[in-house]
């Protein structure tokens, strides 16, 4: 039994198991970089693609699998071939599965708890290991435990063979995000090249009232050129942005757990007299509350807490696009019990001495 | 020296002329096209025509439209553009001289 996928090549719907996909997928991956320095890439890599589909469609089967796409492969060349004469070939040569993307997923094969230290070493290229062990060593502070929850809820498991591949892809390496940035750079200035000046000049000519909508044309395309370039720079702001917030969160995390440990051992142990530190002796430690002081601590960590985690929740979906997302009903629970732990913390610090 | 290489040098080399030949009297599309370079062996695999074609459109000596084919995907059918024509005139009286030349040096020896 074989996984399908559905693809549209052209146009045309093929059903294509999933193996054969990613063959196929690598291979006009390989292609579009090997044409990188090649004007009218797109275009040659739709005519790839039209012709692939006839080729499919010619063999009459309701399943594509790995023995057509290696046919086609035979039949169509490989990638160095499509390197035409006038242009130089690249002088170092991409590797085989280089242009897929790399995303975060847990690794279910390779687990202690949840997974996702392994991920994160299969992203990071670090062994996941010494990941263990960062972790290990940030159970002190309490910060990990919480950030390793937070993780295993939204990070996705890796199930499917593609996902696998996904995860195990190119590591995240400084030439790599260079390269990767280089990219969308290339694609926003090939949009921008391919505004549609030709086609609107030549309207301009036909019509009686051409100039406006000569007019209208340019701007038109003057508007979606502008609006690439926007959401280009938005991706590289929103991925910052994320870093920045996962950082301010962590530390926010980090103080609001040792406040809430170093506090309510003071509050709870002060009666005893275990606690006689110098700078500590001149506070009012006599706790006037009707209840106990651990209820105190606990309400004031839930209600710093709570929106610590959930903005530590969003930055992480902002920087990985296929993180898992809460369902309703926990955030609606999450939002209960932190409106209890609200009014709880408000009355209990006008009752507290 | 590489035999294979030198050998994929020259036939690259026609390959514009031969493209432009075959579309002189009737309008083809990609299939078609390989077809007639498949049967004079010109070309081995069939990645290279489509930079090729791209390239030639470009340069605005071919143009093409599509049509709409009974099952399969739709067809891009290429034309010689006037500036086709004149090139591929161009590049007959060149390889008419080659030929020539060819023959001369290698009876010679």
């Amino acid at each position: 039994m074989k996984k399908t996928l559905t693809v549209n090549l052209s146009g045309l719907v093929f059903h294509i198991d999933e193996d054969a996909y990613l063959k196929l997928h690598h291979y006009l991956d390989s292609i579009k970089a090997h044409l990188n320095n090649t004007p009218g890439r797109d275009e040659i890599i739709a005519d790839i693609e039209n012709r692939i589909a006839e080729l499919f469609t010619e063999k009459k089967k309701s399943v594509i699998s790995i023995a057509e796409v290696e046919e086609v492969i035979t039949i169509m060349g490989q990638p160095e071939d499509y390197v035409s004469d006038e242009e130089e070939p690249q002088p170092q040569r991409r590797p085989y599965t280089t242009s897929s993307k790399k995303r975060l997923y847990r690794d279910p094969d390779n687990q202690v708890l949840g997974g996702v230290c392994s991920g994160i070493g299969h992203f990071t290229g670090i062994d996941p290991v010494w990941v263990r062990l960062i972790f290990l060593a940030l159970l002190f502070s309490g910060v990990s435990a919480i950030f390793y929850f937070v993780l295993w809820i939204v990070i996705p498991k890796a199930l499917s063979t593609a996902q696998k591949l996904e995860m195990k892809g190119k590591a995240a390496t400084f030439s790599n995000i260079e390269d990767y940035v280089k990219e969308s750079y290339r694609t926003v200035r090939d949009d921008l090249k391919s505004v549609d000046l030709k086609n609107a000049q030549n309207k301009a000519q036909e019509g009686a009232k051409g100039f406006f909508a000569f007019l209208g044309e340019i701007i038109k395309a003057l508007f979606t050129a502008i609006g690439r370039v926007l959401s280009f720079i938005g991706e590289v702001l929103g991925k910052l942005l994320g870093v920045i917030i996962i950082a301010v969160t962590l530390v926010l995390l980090i103080a609001i757990t040792v406040s809430f440990i170093i506090g309510s051992f003071i509050d709870v142990n002060i009666g005893n007299d275990i606690l006689m530190l110098p700078g500590f002796q001149y506070m009012d430690h006599n706790w006037g509350g009707p209840y106990h002081p651990i209820f105190y601590h606990i309400s004031m960590l839930l209600t710093f807490g709570i929106p610590a985690f959930s903005l530590l929740l969003i930055a992480l979906q902002l920087l990985f696009k296929n993180m898992g997302r809460l369902s309703g009903g926990v955030k609606i629970g999450m939002l209960a019990v932190w409106m209890l732990a609200l009014i709880a913390f408000i009355v209990m610090s006008f009752t507290r001495f | 020296m590489n035999i294979e290489n030198t050998k994929q040098q020259m036939r690259k080399g026609i390959l514009e002329f031969c493209i432009l030949s075959v579309l002189k009297d009737q309008d083809l599309y990609a299939s078609e096209i390989l077809e007639h370079l498949k049967q004079a062996k010109l070309l081995v695999v069939e990645g290279t025509l489509y930079p090729l074609l791209t390239r030639l459109k470009n340069a605005e000596l071919l143009q093409y439209r599509w049509e709409e084919s009974t099952g399969g995907p739709p067809r891009k059918y290429f034309t010689l553009t006037e500036e086709g024509v004149a090139f591929l005139e161009e590049l007959k009286l060149t390889w008419n001289e080659l030929q020539h030349a060819i023959n001369t040096v290698t009876n010679k020896s």
